[in-house]
């Protein structure tokens, strides 16, 4: 990074990379801070993720502007033009305002030179010290020196300074002196700061301390997260899923739900929102593993499946998979009389106490009810992701750090802090002369000498076909050593470069600075690890390989050419359809970045469901979004209308919207977010026609009214899941329970003796909103479960209206009279065949928008440059369809803020004269970034929605496609000399 | 002829998705888990990215096997590379096949990105297939 | 069901005429693409006709065919032109076509497709040499068992000698001598030969004993190629010794008719070997013949095509240096056709097997 940050990001995890990346992408500097020494928190430590039992990290990376960041798994590490990374780095006082504020942070002593530390793991082999490895939750050792994150790249050491005990055998075997054990902490001052976003999560419950459990004295009770990196190859038993103790596959595994969570009495009256659902994941990968004969048994008190697709994911776990699912509190875990085998004791739903062995059990915890929030957290220009303070799956988290990193875009353009434009270095004319290339030696500060001596390579090299030069250098990472590559390549001929070093991914950022000072593009530049085959001691011919690879990568150079750059304006101008919660935060999101924005309205008024809705802070809420929205001078509405055609590629659309009159408008816009909302479903047509069955919504609605009566309202029954989760409409509607039971509280302030009865399936009071839950409990209010297969029975009888069902607790049925019945339908999608067909974006099976992917990419769509968010993508609450709109309003911003589309040297290109416009290029593009334009009458290539993924070049029979960087001639080439 | 195989050092192309695969293969890098010397790696950015030519140019120019790695289906970066490139992989298999070059000469395996351990044994499992199957067809002769 | 009719003449190149110049003086098309001899020599050419009159040297049952005329078919019908046009083609002129109309490169909008039964064709001077000798040899070949031997190799093993796809097939077998039967092969081909005003026709009973038998023949040939032409190249060594002789005169692929590409590949830089690069591989290997990479030009090619191979021979027919290389593309592509269980001209509804993969929606979540 050239310029100082404008912004800081504590916290290096899923929500932090997502908010850095983000901003960057936006163009501003970015410094991302973690207190660990790898960075990825979580991430890392994560093979795969529900609903999809995919993973799907690399997904956050950039999708444009990709030139601007290294494409390589996260896992590794981060690597962005506009974002530096500090690692064992913590932020220690924050001072100043918004737009100027002054950070102080320590950078703790990790008693290893990042700059020399080389990563040949020499150290390591000497270190006495073995400590239990965090990486692994503690399930194998490690040595006090060690990598923090197997992944990571740059692969450099880090020592445990309070494990480690001094003896200094790391220092005398280190062959570049980078230990040093008497560091002492650096503290780091940044000023200028913007803003600065808190992402540093909730930290994890740890349950050693609750008795109940036996965690710490049974080997074979693990956390969740334990078991996350048991199932992992990179884990503590490569990947086999064996129990501690004895290392021996378990055949009865139990998972026990809401450790650390829904537990008032520690303090914890929450839920942590994901682990259901990842013990189901759990559960099915164990099943997968270990054979179907398995027996995995989740022990829970609410399954709480609250995403769109994740009933049909317990649905399929249960019937499919035969996860067994008990809904109880277990009363303990207690060692069995079998080594290792536990007894876990609980009440079945008959009141039945049972004992039932396992062989292991996973311990489902989520946040950690003592993590608290740093004293500076209230600053002024501090915003904190949601996930700081609630416990949350990957998509929220994700959508929650753009909602955050809209806020802060928004408070740095306020403050007049705009992006720095970006240079680019002028391409040197060299660059487009015959190939000659320069191989630099480097000896890695006279480690590499004897290889390099003792090979002759300077001379063997000569034998690459083509002009060469060859130069050695002490040490290319130092200063000196770069700038003697410097000199030589603006004064030399040369405009090709290969080094033969260490590790590419250590030395490429540097590549980057090379070619800003040289005018030789990176991807003229390439790094062989030199290194790294010389410590193969396995290889019989080393010269041979060296040699092998060095031709193949000068192979791949000397084909090089400059990829043709297909410079297009951008349409600064976004087009937003719908006007709910989620509509609006995107438009405003825009507006307030000096963007353009056309509002399409279907109906006569904005605001959504705004006139349904009661809730005084939510009516306030969007009330707020509707009023900003009408005076804001860039924001022009259309209601009445409708978006009949869309055409173009991000950064270039037409669209047609239709008015109600017939009368047509054209807009030119750059990007479009689609947030058509949806509504409360209509109540079952079976649904007993009689005034006090009425719908939840309808019963929220009576009890508002003003000067309301609620005296004569004695008795309700509450019903939920009327119509939802289970098919055809099986999915949680998100809302429902909590609208319940804020209704029924709200009953029983109107009249105190109201008898309450909420028949529920699972209670879906997530997150924060536990507490209601809680509270309910304490005002009485009575909660009463049923299975699908048993829904309580509504009757009239002589004008009385019954509700039959059965109490577990009691163990005997009931029937209640009731006076009111309330039913909660839940939510459906407007319709989106029109808007899902004229943005060419796909819907699920339920009528929503299907994103690109749920997890990481949640508010895109598999189109480039069209959005979604809110109800249009899935059930959700009106603050979290706010939460997308500035996420899907933010990932626009992305395209829309800048003036011309970047070119990518690593895009598809198409060579037309030899095209012959088959279009099968067009059929496997998984991104739509290929078309054919008519006037022209030739495949072009959507620059923004490239990838870069070369399945066009593959499948292109004659080369009349080519990606740039990976040119067929030049990997045939590569080849060819691999095969030496 | 018993000497001969244990002196075989099989020349090995292995194309590798650079999410997935590269990644465990680094990762099998920095876990120590070592595995013979004899395979030239080259990353593509995804399997999808693999051009029949690629294949053909390798055995063509005396590679004792060719392996492919490339990210589980549903975990690539885009999306369904490396379900596009299996349905590749049929037609080459029937080819090399009829040219003489043993159909599992060719190997297409999913690895993911934490699967060190994985990509090693794949590796030493590839290699030890080429060593029992000896030197490939084109070893030795003037291909034109 | 298809409806049949019948047309007799003097001879059946004249009962073909007969038939074919109504298609354009009834103004039923606006064209004809039909193989016709011209003034200049007896090989019958692709020919376009737009007037009944010019159609005078018109004789697409000649057993010749001096290349696939998909090609010069997806010429005419590179787009929609709003005019109607009949394409009189082989069987296996029709596979290609169809192949080319799936890789955009043809439609068949406003095209009405007439087939021929096709016994086979003479390589061309084979053809020239019988014409020299007596006139019409359409006439003499489709009577005449031993003149039938006279054909190539590939249609020896050609079982598909009944088009299919066409709206019309014009066939011989079994039928009394100067006859030729129609019959439609679509509604449109129905309305078209009722608008002809043929003699109504059945369907001759001998057709199907003497399609059989000749169905036979040609499989047993087409086993007995395959199994030789499969020893023959089941090395690479071998192989080599098979193209031993190719010159990389691109000729076959000049011929092929799904060979679509507006530039082959070997002439673009993706194949253009840097001096340094050959340099190096002679330092190598030792020696490098020149032209460079002959086997991988026909191995890059069956990579390409082997899929949509429609078993014309063409490729073998052309070749200067007289490699089987007909033999080896049909051999191969058995193989690869089975992998896919894809028939190239089954139907132009049926996608290219690389353009179907297992999960083809775009998004990565499960459905």
């Amino acid at each position: 990074m050239n310029q100082p940050a404008n912004i800081l990001v504590i916290g290096a995890g899923i929500s932090g990379i997502r908010s850095a990346l983000d901003l960057a992408e936006l163009g501003y500097k970015v410094c991302l801070l973690d207190r660990a020494p790898a960075m990825g928190g979580i991430l890392t430590r994560l093979d795969r993720q529900f609903p999809n039992n995919h993973c799907g990290i690399c997904r956050m990376l950039p999708m444009f502007d990709r030139d601007n960041s290294e494409e390589f798994c996260l896992r590794k590490g981060l690597s962005h033009e506009n974002i530096e990374v500090l690692l064992s780095t913590e932020v220690i006082a924050v001072e100043g305002n918004p737009g100027n504020m002054t950070v102080t942070a320590v950078k703790q002593a990790t008693g290893v030179d990042a700059d020399r530390c080389i990563g040949c793991q020499e150290c390591e082999k000497v270190c006495p010290v073995e400590v239990p490895d965090t990486f692994n939750a503690e399930l194998g050792k490690r040595k006090a020196i060690y990598l923090a994150v197997p992944y990571q790249m740059p692969n450099q050491r880090v020592i445990d300074l309070q494990a480690c005990t001094r003896c200094g055998e790391c220092v005398k075997v280190c062959p570049t002196a980078a230990i040093d054990l008497e560091r002492t902490p650096e503290t780091l001052t940044f000023e200028n700061i913007g803003g600065v976003v808190l992402a540093s999560g909730t930290g994890l419950f740890n349950p050693q301390d609750m008795d109940i459990y036996g965690m710490g004295h049974f080997p074979n009770v693990v956390t969740s997260s334990a078991f996350e990196r048991i199932l992992s190859s990179s884990g503590p038993y490569q990947g086999s899923l064996i129990r501690p103790s004895d290392q021996h596959p378990p055949k009865k595994i139990a998972w026990i739900q809401c450790v650390g969570s829904r537990n008032p009495m520690i303090g914890a009256d929450y839920c942590s929102s994901a682990c259901c659902m990842i013990s189901i994941k759990q559960a099915l990968f164990a099943k997968e593993r270990l054979g179907s004969d398995t027996q995995t048994t989740i022990f829970y008190m609410d399954m709480r499946t609250f995403g769109r697709d994740y009933q049909r994911y317990r649905d399929q776990a249960e019937k499919e998979n035969n996860v067994a699912f008990v809904r109880c509190r277990i009363h303990s875990i207690e060692p069995n009389e079998e080594e290792g085998n536990l007894k876990i004791s609980y009440v079945d739903h008959s009141g039945k106490p049972v004992n039932a062995v396992f062989d292991m059990a996973v311990l489902a915890t989520g946040k950690d009810p003592l993590r608290k929030l740093p004293d500076f957290a209230a600053h002024p220009g501090i915003i904190a992701t949601d996930a700081v303070s609630e416990w949350m799956d990957i998509g929220s988290s994700v959508v929650s750090a753009s909602g955050v990193s809209e806020r802060l875009a928004r408070m740095l353009s306020s403050a007049g802090i705009k992006p720095e434009k970006q240079a680019t270095a002028p391409l040197s004319d060299k660059v487009a002369g015959s190939p000659h290339l320069q191989v630099v030696l480097c000896s890695c500060n006279g480690s590499l000498d004897k290889v390099i001596e003792e090979n002759q390579l300077a001379a063997e090299l000569k034998k690459i076909p083509g002009r060469i030069d060859i130069m050695q250098a002490k040490s290319v990472c130092d200063a000196e050593g770069l700038d003697q590559v410097k000199e030589i390549l603006l004064n030399g001929p040369a405009n090709r470069v290969l080094f033969a070093a260490c590790n590419a991914q250590v030395f490429r950022p540097k590549l980057k600075q090379l070619a800003a000072v040289t005018g030789i593009p990176k991807e003229f530049m390439d790094v062989v690890n030199l290194r790294g085959l010389t410590e193969n001691a396995a290889s019989h011919d080393l010269l041979g390989e060296i040699m092998n690879q060095l031709e193949m990568r000068a192979n791949r150079l000397f084909r090089k050419k400059i990829t043709p750059a297909d410079v297009r304006p951008i349409q600064k101008t976004a087009l937003v359809i719908g006007s709910g919660p989620a509509g609006l935060s995107a438009a405003l999101a825009l507006a307030a970045q000096n963007i353009k924005v056309v509002l399409v309205e279907k109906k006569e008024t904005i605001g959504g469901n705004f006139a349904n809705i009661h809730d005084a802070q939510i009516r306030e809420m969007i009330g707020q979004l509707m009023d900003e929205a009408k005076d804001h001078p860039l924001i022009t509405m259309h209601t009445d209308t409708e978006v009949i055609n869309n055409a173009g590629v991000a950064g270039q659309f037409v669209a047609r919207l239709r008015h109600a009159n017939g009368a047509e408008t054209t807009v030119l816009h750059g990007a479009a977010v689609i947030a058509t909302g949806g509504g409360k479903a209509d109540l079952p047509a079976d649904t007993l026609a009689d005034n006090k069955i009425i719908s939840l919504y309808d019963l929220e609605a009576e009890l508002n009214q003003p000067g309301i009566d609620a005296a004569n309202i004695n008795t309700v029954v509450f019903m939920q899941c009327i119509g939802s989760r289970e098919e055809p409409r099986n999915y949680c509607s998100r809302i429902c329970c909590l609208k319940s039971l804020k209704t029924a509280m709200k009953l029983k302030e109107l009249n105190p003796n109201c008898d309450i009865y909420v028949f529920y399936r699972d209670m879906m009071t997530y997150g924060e909103s536990e507490k209601f839950y809680t509270q309910a409990r304490a005002k009485g209010i009575i909660f009463i479960p049923f299975e699908k297969q048993e829904k309580p029975a509504i009757k009239i009888e002589s004008g009385r209206v019954l509700v039959e069902g059965y109490d577990p607790v009691l163990n005997e049925p009931v029937c209640i009279e009731a006076d009111r019945v309330a039913l909660a339908s839940g939510l459906i999608p407007n319709p989106v065949d029109l808007v899902a067909s004229t943005f060419h974006v796909e819907t699920t099976q339920d009528g929503f928008i299907q994103e690109a992917d749920s997890k990481w990419r949640p508010v895109d769509t598999g189109r480039e440059g069209i959005f979604v968010c809110g109800l249009a993508r899935g059930p959700v609450r009106a603050d979290e369809a706010v939460q997308e709109g500035k996420a899907a309003g933010l990932r626009a911003l992305r395209i829309l803020a800048r003036d011309t589309i970047p070119a990518s040297q690593h895009s598809a290109y198409v060579r037309h004269a030899i095209c012959s416009l088959c279009e099968r290029c067009i059929a496997v593009c998984p991104f739509d970034a290929r078309y054919v334009d008519p006037d022209l009458g030739r495949i072009m290539v959507d620059p923004v929605a490239c990838q870069g993924c070369g399945v066009c070049a593959a499948e292109c029979p004659n080369g009349a496609t080519l990606i740039g960087d990976f040119e067929e001639y030049g990997v045939m080439d590569e080849i060819e000399a691999a095969l030496g | 002829m018993v000497k001969s195989m244990s002196d075989f050092q099989p020349k090995i192309i292995a194309l590798v998705c650079n999410w997935c695969t590269y990644t465990a293969a680094d990762l099998a890098g920095t876990s120590r888990l070592s595995y013979p010397a004899n395979i030239r790696m080259i990353r593509m950015m995804c399997t999808g990215m693999i051009d029949p030519k690629y294949i053909l140019k390798a055995f063509l120019d005396g590679a004792d096997g060719v392996f492919i790695g490339g990210c589980h289906p549903g975990d690539c970066h885009y999306i369904n590379g490396n379900l596009k490139f299996k349905k590749r992989m049929a037609g080459m298999e029937a080819i090399i096949k009829q040219f003489g070059f043993d159909e599992n000469r060719l190997r297409l395996r999913w690895i993911g990105a934490s699967e060190g351990p994985e990509f090693q044994h794949n590796m030493t499992d590839f290699i030890q297939t080429i060593q029992d199957m000896g030197p490939s067809p084109a070893q030795g002769i003037m291909v034109l | 069901m298809s409806v049949y009719a019948m047309v007799k003449d003097t001879s059946v190149t004249e009962a073909v005429k007969a038939a074919l110049t109504k298609l354009i003086s009834q103004d039923l098309v606006d064209a004809v693409l039909v193989a016709a001899k011209s003034p200049y020599s007896a090989l019958p050419m692709p020919t376009l006709f737009a007037n009944a009159e010019a159609m005078d040297g018109i004789d697409p049952l000649a057993p010749a065919a001096p290349f696939n005329a998909a090609r010069q078919a997806a010429t005419v019908s590179r787009q929609a032109t709003g005019k109607r046009l009949a394409l009189v083609l082989r069987p296996c002129e029709i596979r290609a076509l169809i192949e080319l109309v799936k890789l955009n490169q043809c439609t068949l909008e406003n095209v009405v497709l007439i087939g021929i039964e096709c016994l086979g064709r003479m390589e061309n001077e084979v053809f020239l040499r019988h014409a020299a000798a007596q006139g019409d040899v359409t006439a003499e070949f489709l009577k005449n068992t031993s003149l039938q031997d006279d054909i190539t190799r590939t249609c020896k093993m050609c079982e598909q000698f009944e088009p299919a796809h066409a709206d019309i097939v014009m066939s011989t077998l079994g039928m009394a001598e100067n006859s030729v039967l129609f019959a439609s092969g679509s509604e449109t081909g129905e309305a078209l030969l009722k608008e002809l005003g043929l003699s109504p026709a059945e369907k001759p009973a001998e057709r199907e004993t003497v399609t059989k038998q000749l169905l036979e023949k040609r499989a047993a040939f087409k086993k007995e190629v395959f199994a030789e032409t499969s020893e023959k190249i089941n090395s690479i060594e071998k192989f080599e010794e098979m193209i031993g002789t190719c010159l990389n005169c691109y000729n076959c692929r000049q011929a092929c008719p799904v060979c679509y590409c507006k530039e082959c590949v070997f002439l673009t830089d993706v194949f253009s070997a840097r001096p340094e690069t050959l340099l190096r591989r002679a330092q190598k290997r030792g020696s490098v013949k020149l032209p460079t990479d002959t086997s991988m030009f026909h191995l890059t090619r069956l990579s390409h095509i082997a899929h949509a191979c429609v078993g014309c021979g063409q490729c073998s027919s052309v070749c200067p240096s007289n490699i089987p290389v007909a033999d080896i593309f049909t051999t191969v592509a058995a193989q690869v056709q089975a992998r896919y269980d894809y028939v190239p001209g089954r139907d132009v509804q049926e996608p290219i097997p690389y353009l179907m993969f297992e999960e083809k929606q775009k998004s990565g979540e499960p459905k």
